[in-house]
């Protein structure tokens, strides 16, 4: 446990730096979009207001008033959400890379540790779970911060008010804030096997280089296809028989023994044919 | 430990906004806009067994709260819990309770209402199987029985006879009366309604009858609609109400936007007897009638709004008579209106109205004419961020 603790505070030291400057870009486009959008509104409103004497009322009438989802739908909100994204997928492969091909063999004295080689699998996944969660605590703590920028760039007449768990249910933001907590432990259970898959498709990779480039591929088209069985089964070969219900737990079933054969391969490859 | 801080803090902070995030949401959620009636005058038993539907949103966004009110509770139907919705899930309300309580039956279905039937012994299903997917030829009605006591299921397919140009068919409603199976269908080369007769016993096609079709108009456009409150149920039926109407693509607009019908039919057919009629009409009759008018007893009803009234057209089937207007005085509401909405249900008319002052409800009985309960639908527990949220309804269905 000592060690596991050890490595993932290792692992989350060395990604650090590149993460806080992460959580800053968000910080800063998503509060720099509020300004701007707010701006623009406003000022298309003084034009339309002053330069065809339309009254207030009757602007927000036709052109309605602005809401938050507004500035949510914009690049300069959803641009760094994106971009986080994208590293943070570059570093499931980032993480376990740099072993290799950093300044010294470094994944040499990792494989060497005096602990189960898995924790050192277990301690990068972690990792990333960490980084992805701690993302989304992000977001969730600058949206009240941007909801009061919000409301001091535009008066309250231009303005449609909208708590926070409406704003987090807009057809974007729903992707990264599901409607309830068990639908949030699936989603990001289901993002953690993903993670898990492709671990053990690298290690795949580590042991058997070129080969283990089609081991792994292979690897992950079977634990898809797995993953889908009881759907397509259901659709193609019984007829849609299952319920929703029904289907859901099967689902949940196979999505374990998927998960827990990605462990079981990935500790095997570690223990047994890792090359370094 | 010292050394563990970041990763220590970066746990405890996600660990804490997220859990307070769902807390709070699961609480937002118990926490929604309550809508209670209040009555003005009349017998509050009248809001027993209805459920009004409707949309509960603010004025500039589509974040919208469906909701389904009746007089002891608001069920907000876009914020059911996740197990919820999934036992839910592509179940339509209308077949809810089969699903429920013939789980077995209803597997591998197409949970399409049109396609059932119930009463108090049995429940059919049919639904048009194609075995050449290319052409919509060797039909076949793929049929199956529960007998509800025995819980038995009878299954068996019958041919559908050849027709030339079949490009489409679907199953409009089914009917069980005795022993013979109804089965209306709608398609053909020219829009067009069927009914074949099944005998149950026999599982043979009896009969094969053309109800109805749209009559060939060079250069036009037609449009053939099933009128009916009740043509959404799985239930016993003993009448479709048909409306055909064909425009001709070269006539010129009227000041109101659409174009003159070239031809505007109503059809009334007997699903008992097997029997198409024409109904003699007012003259803009036809075109006023929507899912508003309704079938009751014996008489259709057809309401039509203006300005300070409903106006209900009444026919009376049996003895092929339009009966006089029915109107129903609405003017007592001087507020400025804005949605309105009108709906016939169980031989009573229900108007809705959306005014400065909130909603108002008034249930009137289409027998006597009289007002049975008037009252306000109050917007209760709103919170403070839902104060611009407003209410629309727009329909009302018969829960008993």
């Amino acid at each position: 446990m000592k060690r596991y603790l050890k490595l993932v505070n290792f692992e989350v030291n060395r990604f650090l730096k590149l993460y806080v400057v992460l959580l800053g870009v968000t910080i800063l486009s998503q509060i720099i979009g509020v300004i701007v959008n707010s701006r623009s509104y406003l000022n298309r409103a003084n034009e339309i207001i002053y330069e065809n004497f339309l009254p207030k009322s009757e602007f927000i009438e036709n052109y309605g008033a602005m809401s938050f989802v507004d500035i949510v739908d914009s690049v300069w909100f959803l641009g760094p959400i994106l971009a986080c994204g994208v590293v943070l997928i570059i570093y499931v492969f980032f993480i376990w890379y740099r072993d290799w091909f950093g300044k010294n063999t470094f994944s040499y004295r990792l494989l060497m540790l005096p602990t189960a080689r898995i924790t050192i699998y277990f301690a990068k996944a972690t990792t990333i779970l960490l980084f992805v969660l701690g993302l989304i605590a992000l977001q969730l703590l600058l949206l009240p911060v941007e909801t009061q920028v919000f409301q001091w760039m535009v008066p309250s007449e231009f303005r449609a008010d909208m708590p926070i768990q409406a704003i987090t249910n807009s057809p974007n933001l729903s992707i990264l804030f599901p409607n309830s907590f068990i639908e949030f432990v699936l989603y990001y259970g289901g993002g953690i096997t993903a993670v898990f898959i492709v671990f053990t498709a690298i290690l795949f990779e580590r042991s058997f280089r070129i080969k283990g480039i089609i081991f792994g591929i292979v690897y992950c088209a079977t634990s898809l296809l797995i993953f889908l069985t009881p759907l397509l089964v259901n659709t193609f070969m019984l007829n849609h028989y299952l319920y929703p219900m029904e289907l859901f737990f099967l689902e949940l079933a196979v999505g374990l023994i998927v998960l827990a054969c990605a462990i079981w391969i990935g500790h095997f490859l570690l223990k047994n044919k890792i090359r370094v | 430990m010292k050394r563990y801080w970041k990763v220590i803090s970066i746990c405890l902070i996600t660990i804490l906004v997220i859990g307070t995030f769902y807390i709070q949401s699961s609480l937002a959620t118990s926490n929604h806009g309550k809508i209670e009636f209040e009555k003005v005058s009349g017998d509050e038993d009248e809001l027993q067994n209805i459920m009004l539907i409707g949309n509960f949103l603010p004025d500039d966004s589509n974040l919208y709260q469906r909701l389904q009110i009746t007089n002891e509770e608001t069920i907000d139907s876009t914020n059911l819990s996740f197990f919820q919705r999934l036992s839910k899930a592509g179940t339509p309300d209308l077949l809810e309770d089969l699903v429920e309580k013939h789980k077995h039956f209803m597997r591998s279905k197409e949970l399409i209402p049109n396609y059932f039937f119930e009463d108090e012994q049995i429940v059919a299903y049919v639904n048009i199987k194609n075995s050449n997917k290319q052409q919509m030829k060797e039909l076949t009605f793929d049929i199956e029985v529960l007998t509800k006591q025995s819980e038995e299921v009878t299954a068996f397919q019958v041919d559908v006879p050849q027709k030339e140009n079949n490009y489409s068919m679907n199953v409009v409603d089914i009917q069980v009366i005795n022993n013979d199976l109804k089965i209306i269908t709608r398609g053909g080369n020219r829009e067009e309604l069927r009914v074949y007769t099944i005998d149950r016993n026999t599982q043979k096609l009896v009969s094969d009858e053309m109800i109805t079709a749209v009559p060939v108009v060079e250069n036009s456009w037609s449009d053939l609609s099933i009128i009916d409150d009740t043509f959404y149920s799985i239930g016993k039926q003993k009448y479709l109400l048909i409306k055909i109407e064909v425009f001709d693509r070269n006539s010129p607009y009227r000041d109101d936007g659409k174009r003159h019908a070239v031809v505007d039919e109503l059809i009334l057919y007997d699903t008992e007897n097997n029997q198409a009629k024409k109904i003699d009409k007012p003259s803009e009759m036809v075109e006023s009638m929507d899912s508003s008018s309704a079938i009751y007893d014996s008489t259709i009803f057809i309401p039509s709004q203006t300005a300070n009234s409903v106006e209900v057209h009444q026919y009376d089937i049996e003895n092929d008579k339009w009966g006089e207007i029915l109107s129903f005085d609405l003017s007592d509401t001087k507020d400025n209106e804005r949605g309105f909405h009108t709906q016939i249900v169980n031989g009573k008319l229900y108007t809705i109205r959306d005014t400065d002052h909130g909603h108002t409800i008034v249930i009137s009985d289409l027998q006597t004419g009289k007002s049975l309960y008037q009252g306000k639908l109050k917007v209760t527990n709103q919170g403070e961020v839902q104060k611009n949220y407003r209410l629309y309804i727009y329909g009302i269905e018969d829960v008993q």
